[in-house]
């Protein structure tokens, strides 16, 4: 159990005393179990003689070099427990001031020297309203030294050097007024002393200048013996514990752990990207400082990181692609199969690639077919990116495509959420693309949660190479368990007859929920809701003999849990997992029902209004602060809700628990009320590992240090329930799916097609074995292609690699080997270029010749169409294209194959008749025409009278069918019929983009091209299209006139939204001139800006201001007031640069703002002051 | 507590700095040398010792002077060694008000306990502020043939924030290091002494874990004996071990003081049971209220 309350440690922290002295185990047990009860209900009293023992265990910890006295691991646990009850007594906020920085100071220190460090930033931001910068320091110099640990055990940087700006100035003022070069020996000298030393010890962090540190640990030293000034006991207490802390950074720090000949911007990527990151936590040092297989030795090939959700593996992931890309050749690519964790790692390597003046590639969706050179190209050889993120699904896309590019080009391949290769459906793919990529000599990192079997995965991934495993099974918040039930009220049951002779009552109980929460080991405590107010009600049919039965009507168990949720919500963002995605929208439904209009989610909820339409029903949750997340949701929309969530904006989301596309970030509460059901897939059953990533979500490190993790059972209750949060490792062994039943019972199919059947590979149903057989097809395309770039390149080696064929029996294996020689067979009698058209198709065998026989109709109607008088090659438009496709019928042809998956279905009503003739190509046409969806659904479903229900169908009809299964297969089409055409000597071609159009929704080039580079809105980019087109500008033209036009005028203009602007700010930034990379290395950098006209010329010294995310970064000077902006180029590396918290200074001159950094010489000159 | 305008009116002895230094110069500038002090309680278990300190039947410059070496050592310690210091001192002691950059100095270091003349702090906090700096000045000069000093805490600058009162830390020949961890109090109105020890005791049990929590982690710098016994404050402390201990000091306007006081100590403070482990001090001052004043009144005489 990942909690405080282990006996044993709480054992060891207490020590031997005689009785009554302290609380027992068992008493402290109860103490801390009590208050966090309490907690639950919103009491955040706490009893006086708990709060006496964390003292204690506080001074026990405290006794810096006493180790005969008490051992570094008592200690470390005494610093621990003290920490969690310092933490449980300031949820009491009526304390006062003095009161609550104490306690937060002791649980930073504890959290921290306890290895907990993200702990101490998220109890940082509980007290930050007290850190004051804005009153004179003299009027909270009794606080100060306290606010000022608090601030830098927070290592919130931008804040952090807010308030140190402030601090050191006033301080500063203050000496000058007392005629003193510092305020050492006066009553004011022991605060100066740390607000010095905390800058530093800051400085020291972000630069690695070991100066800094010897300045801060001065500073600190002349606070503790008092030569700093007497009386300040405060500050005293902070400085000793500071340095303390300040010895354990020299080896915490990135600097730290980074080997020597690493080059400075890979750590400044981390201290002053953003967010940054200044210390490491235990795993990551851990791994970092390893003497051999070192994550960041350019040697160690192969590695697998196998810790839980929550213990930094992301951050490791970004430094060993950070280093990599700094001191190998070759590009890096990042694949994870989860498409939030992709979208999280985007965000999170953005900045710290700016500072390393390299760049992300596109966000390109999956599941585009056709030709991505073409695209590519399309992108300004300066959209490119030396890192790439991506799914599995669209490596292999690429792979098929190109593999030879693909491996000369990635020299790092970094596979995030590895264990996911066991998932059924999905997992093949990934297990073999790394068994693909596991023959190359690029090197591959594999990171995973917690594998039950993570020794046996290593040895896969490396034979005999035990080191290339590292597992940790630290985490930093605390997690507490509780498990949820209806609870019925038998007493208040009500019978009523009912007309059937063998049931003749019927029997409603009312139900209330019960939480039962486990604090401690051995522990559980029962809470009810308010039996007065009911959550539902059970119904039951009696029978004569009294027996009782499950009748309709009853609550259904997600209305239940949904109700229960709100009353959690007080603590912080909630996750709900549901197994059905009609579920999401039903229970955040109920949730947000419960709940008053949320301001915090007016920005989403306008953007959701504009992009879904008002009557959607997510429009009406997410004003209430609650959402609901599923797969049907278009991209952009679940990467709102994402960011939403991140950002505070949202207090519910509700999901499936589909990994794929769940909901990837943390949150404070996780609401597990999964309910199996008839017909559910196995892929989607929530399983350990499952159920594992799920609770792993809750408790946000750094934000908070406590998650609630709560289970919602549809049975009797039983403490064993327990024991389904914490599943052993036999639950989370990871196993190929090849040797599963499904996997199993579809080779068997296989086997009888083909001893019955001439031409089974064709005929193999959607399914493992079709899966195998294609896969095997592409690695002997690739055999063929590779031959100098795989190890020992044979199709038995190859399929040797699979962890698969590693764990079957020989006897499987022969069975497996037979299949893939069946393949063989036929591919070595099929016409080479039909093998490769084959394999970049992406689907089945049986699909890839079907599709092959509609190309080669496709191409016959496009020569007869094409003008006679051609003598050079035309590309038709995209309404022929298309015609051409529906004159043949290919669209409806494309959704009748098994990879369509019942796309383009809808209904008249949830539980109503399949609606026929719905005319896809008639709303194909209307889509990339710029359709919004409320027009499509108007148009198209008239019949369905719900417009709620109407418009969400429309929304997931559109996404399922044209952004993602027909932006495949008419790409895969238009390609090889191109190819084709080509071949044939004709000079028409379809239109080549026409994939790409399908999957955006748009029909010009140039609303293409914005949306490929990052514009999220479909809107924007039609009427920039428009604008492109009416006035004839290149998109790298209009880029230039958005420039000009500036964020009043795109506002002006085309009326946009908040994250429009951030779309457009992103477009027109000036790429690989990054202005925090300048700062750095040089000290200073310029940008861009747009001068008032009535300013006067001449240089003049500004600061920023700014509104909100997106607004201008207005340029003003004290006795001028504004002199202008920072222009659009600029502006979001501008904004960079004050995300970064680097001490800047800045002047305006003429056009340009000149940003010169200041913090270190800052701090260098008052330390020396001190020092001297 | 007193409201702003009657402790306004509080103008204490009248008697000028530079006399009140004059007398204190005298006597050598310690404290002790206007004090009478006699020993009560006994050294036994579960019982306090105590030591009733009297600051009475003096001239009324004698006890100009007392207040005046509360004013110059509490000044002393907060300038440290910025000029302001030495200012204040020449200026009250010459009788020339400062103006100007050099009274703003002052009010820099004094404004937030004694307030300024036309908007006085805290009557309370400043009684409580001079208590705790006469029993720091007493303990320090006080000469012990039992025990030395070997750590002695200067007071809090703050009036109001909670923390140790006093600390200190005494060697004794041929015995390890021992502690006292000491509350302070004052006493100032008609009601008997035990309700502000009834106080002390009880801030004791409730507090004594966190201040030497805190002192622990404040002199984790110490190396030797000291050091040893500082590691070991909250072990000591909880087990009542007998090199840890506790007293209380009350500083009371009540005169003549009584003859018994902390008599239930032991009876709060059960588990230090060792002889010797409760210890108390009674400092009965005079027109302590004067004395308070007299010691804003030398504060503010700059100003």
């Amino acid at each position: 159990m990942d909690r405080a309350l282990n006996p044993q440690d709480l054992a060891d922290a207490l020590g031997q005393h005689a009785p009554g002295v302290l609380p027992t185990v068992e008493e402290l047990t109860d103490l801390i179990a009590n208050v966090e009860i309490r907690a639950f209900q919103r009491n955040f009293d706490i009893d006086a003689a708990l709060l006496r023992t964390a003292w204690y265990l506080h001074g026990v910890a405290s006794a810096s070099g006493a180790t005969d006295l008490y051992t570094p691991a008592r200690q470390r646990r005494a610093f621990s427990v003290s920490a969690h009850i310092f933490d449980l007594a300031l949820g009491d906020t009526e304390r006062n001031a003095h009161d609550l920085l104490t306690l937060a100071f002791g649980a930073q220190v504890g959290y921290r020297r306890a290895d907990l460090a993200p702990n101490a930033t998220a109890i940082y931001r509980r007290v930050i309203a007290l850190l004051s910068a804005d009153s004179d320091v003299a009027s909270h110099i009794y606080t100060l030294a306290l606010e000022a640990g608090v601030a830098f055990l927070g290592l919130d940087v931008r804040q952090l050097n807010r308030l140190l700006s402030a601090w050191r100035r006033q301080l500063n003022t203050l000496a000058g007024m007392l005629d003193l070069d510092d305020l050492r020996t006066t009553m004011f000298g022991p605060s100066q002393q740390i607000v010095l030393a905390v800058s530093a010890l800051l400085v020291y962090l972000r630069r690695g200048e070991t100066t800094q540190l010897d300045l801060a640990r001065t500073a600190l030293v002349s606070v503790v013996d008092q030569s700093a000034g007497e009386g300040d006991h405060d500050a005293r207490w902070v400085a000793a514990h500071l340095l303390a802390i300040a010895e354990g950074m020299e080896t915490s720090s990135i600097w730290a752990v980074l080997p020597p000949d690493t080059p400075a911007a890979v750590a400044q990527a981390f201290t002053v990207g953003s967010p940054p990151v200044l210390t490491l936590w235990p795993p990551q040092r851990e791994l970092l400082e390893r003497s051999s297989y070192n994550p960041l030795a350019p040697d160690t090939k192969r590695l697998l990181l196998s810790v839980p959700t929550s213990a930094g593996k992301t951050l490791m992931a970004q430094l060993i692609i950070c280093r990599h890309l700094a001191t190998q050749p070759g590009d890096v690519c990042y694949i994870t199969p989860l498409r939030s964790l992709g979208r999280e790692m985007r965000q999170a390597l953005t900045s710290r690639l700016r500072v390393l003046n390299r760049e992300l590639g596109p966000d390109l969706p999956d599941y585009v077919g056709g030709d991505l050179d073409a695209l590519l190209a399309m992108l300004a050889e300066a959209q490119r990116g030396e890192v790439e993120v991506m799914t599995p699904e669209r490596l292999m896309q690429l792979l098929r495509r190109d593999p030879e590019a693909v491996m000369e080009r990635f020299s790092l391949f970094v596979v995030d959420e590895a264990h996911l290769l066991a998932q059924p459906g999905r997992g093949f793919l990934l297990e073999a693309l790394l068994a693909f990529l596991a023959a190359s000599d690029a090197r591959l990192v594999l990171l995973s949660g917690v594998l039950g079997n993570a020794a046996s995965i290593a040895n896969w991934l490396a034979p005999d190479q035990a080191e290339v495993l590292f597992t940790s099974a630290w985490r930093g918040p605390r997690r507490m368990h509780a498990l949820l039930y209806a609870d019925p009220l038998w007493d208040d049951l009500v019978e009523t007859p009912r007309r059937s002779k063998e049931y003749p009552s019927t029997v409603r109980v009312p139900l209330r929920a019960k939480l039962r929460v486990k604090p401690a080991e051995a522990k559980i405590v029962s809470l009810v809701s308010d039996k007065s107010q009911p959550l539902g009600e059970l119904v039951l049919r009696k029978s004569v003999s009294g027996k009782m039965e499950k009748a309709d009507g009853a609550t259904p168990a997600y209305k239940v849990a949904a109700t229960a949720a709100t009353a959690l919500l007080h603590a912080g963002s909630l996750l709900m997992v549901v197994s059905q995605r009609d579920l999401t929208r039903s229970a955040a439904d109920v949730i947000a029902g419960e709940l008053e209009p949320f301001a915090g989610s007016r920005d989403l909820t306008a953007f959701l209004e504009q992009r879904l339409g008002a009557a959607h029903p997510l429009v009406g949750c997410v004003r209430n602060g609650v959402a609901f997340h599923h797969a049907g949701l278009p991209v952009d929309v679940l990467d709102a809700v994402e960011e939403a969530l991140r950002n505070e904006q949202l207090r519910a989301v509700v999901a499936t628990s589909t990994l794929t596309d769940g909901v990837n970030l943390p949150v404070r509460t996780v609401l597990v009320a999964e309910t199996a059901y008839e017909g559910q897939q196995p892929g989607v059953r929530l399983d350990a590992p499952r159920l594992l990533n799920a609770v792993g979500r809750a408790g946000r490190a750094g934000k908070e240090t406590e998650g609630w993790i709560v289970l919602a059972l549809q049975q009797r209750e039983a403490d064993a329930d327990f024991k389904l949060l914490q599943p052993d490792d036999a639950d989370l062994e990871v196993h190929s799916t090849l040797g599963g039943d499904a996997a199993i019972a579809a080779l068997a199919e296989a086997e009888a097609l083909i001893a019955t059947t001439a031409d089974a590979l064709f005929q193999l149903p959607p399914g493992p074995a079709a899966d195998f057989a294609s896969h095997v097809w592409f690695i002997l395309s690739a055999i063929e292609q590779l031959d100098q770039l795989l190890r020992e390149p044979n199709l038995k080696t190859a399929l040797d690699r699979f962890l698969g064929f590693q764990e079957m029996d020989a006897e499987l294996r022969d069975r497996w080997y037979a299949l893939a020689g069946v393949v063989e067979r036929t591919y070595a009698t099929t016409d080479p270029g039909r093998r490769r058209r084959w394999v970049s198709t992406g689907t089945s065998l049986r699909t890839a010749a079907l599709l092959d026989a509609v190309v080669d109709g496709v191409v016959d109607v496009a020569v007869e169409r094409a003008p006679q008088d051609l003598t050079d090659v035309v590309e038709m438009t995209l309404q022929s294209t298309l015609t051409l496709l529906a004159d043949l019928g290919v669209l409806d042809a494309l959704l009748s194959y098994p990879e369509a998956d019942g796309a383009w279905t809808f209904r008249s009503r949830r539980r109503g008749p399949v609606l026929q003739g719905i005319p896809v190509v008639d709303a194909l046409d209307a889509w990339v025409a710029g359709a919004e969806m409320t027009d499509l659904a108007d148009r198209f479903l008239s019949d369905v009278s719900d417009e709620a229900f109407r418009i969400e169908q429309m929304v997931d009809g559109v996404s399922r069918t044209f952004e993602h299964y027909l932006a495949w297969t008419v790409g895969v089409i238009v390609e090889q019929a191109n190819a084709r055409l080509e071949g044939a000597s004709s000079f028409i071609r379809l239109r080549s983009d026409a994939a790409w159009c399908i999957r955006f929704g748009v029909d010009t080039p140039e609303a293409l091209t914005l949306l490929t580079r990052g514009m999220r809105s479909r809107r924007l980019a039609h009427q920039l299209g428009r604008e492109a087109a009416q006035r004839g500008l290149t998109v790298e033209q209009l880029s230039e006139w958005l420039v000009e036009l500036h964020i009043a005028g795109w506002r002006e203009h085309f009326d946009v939204a908040p994250r429009e602007v951030l779309d457009l700010l992103e477009l027109t930034r000036s790429r690989r001139q990054s202005l925090l990379r300048g700062l750095l290395e040089g000290g200073t950098a310029t940008a861009a800006v747009r001068r008032r006209d009535d300013s006067p010329p001449g240089p003049v010294t500004v600061v920023i201001e700014s509104d909100a995310p997106g607004s201008e970064l207005r340029l003003v000077a004290t006795d001028r007031g504004l002199v202008g902006v920072v222009a659009a180029s600029s502006h979001a590396d501008v904004e960079a640069v004050l995300a970064s918290g680097l001490e800047v200074g800045l002047e305006v001159d003429g056009e340009a703002l000149s940003l010169t950094a200041q913090d270190a010489t800052i701090v260098e000159a008052h330390s020396d002051d001190a020092a001297g | 507590m007193m409201t702003a305008p009657a402790a306004a009116a509080r103008v204490g002895t009248g008697v000028s700095a530079a006399r009140a230094a004059e007398v204190a110069a005298d006597r050598s500038d310690k404290v002790t040398a206007f004090v009478a002090v006699e020993s009560r309680g006994t050294k036994a278990s579960g019982k306090c010792a105590w030591q009733l300190v009297t600051i009475s039947g003096l001239a009324i410059d004698e006890r100009a002077a007392v207040a005046w070496l509360v004013a110059d050592r509490l000044m002393r310690s907060r300038c440290g060694r910025a000029a302001a210091y030495s200012k204040w001192r020449d200026s009250v002691l010459t009788g020339l008000p400062l103006t100007g950059r050099d009274r703003d100095q002052v009010i820099a270091f004094t404004r937030d306990v004694f307030g300024m003349p036309d908007s006085p702090g805290s009557f309370d906090h400043l009684e409580g502020h001079v208590g705790e700096w006469l029993w720091y000045l007493l303990m320090s000069e006080r000469e012990d043939p039992d025990r030395r000093i070997a750590l002695l805490e200067p007071p809090k600058f703050s009036v109001t924030e909670p923390g140790p009162d006093g600390f200190v830390v005494y060697e004794v020949d041929g015995q390890p290091l021992l502690f006292r961890l000491w509350e302070l109090k004052k006493h100032t109105g008609a009601s008997g002494l035990s309700g502000t020890t009834r106080e002390a005791y009880e801030q004791l049990g409730e507090q004594g874990d966190r201040y030497l929590a805190q002192l622990t982690a404040m002199h984790a710098d110490k190396t030797g004996n000291l050091g040893q016994i500082c590691a070991e404050l909250v072990d000591l402390w909880v087990d009542a071990d007998r090199r840890a201990g506790a007293g209380v000091g009350v500083t009371s306007a009540k005169l003549p003081a009584p003859a018994r006081c902390f008599t239930t100590m032991g009876k709060h403070l059960p588990r230090f049971a060792e002889p010797g482990q409760l210890e108390a001090l009674l400092c009965a001052v005079q027109d302590y209220h004067d004395v308070a004043a007299d010691v804003r009144r030398f504060v503010w005489t700059a100003l």
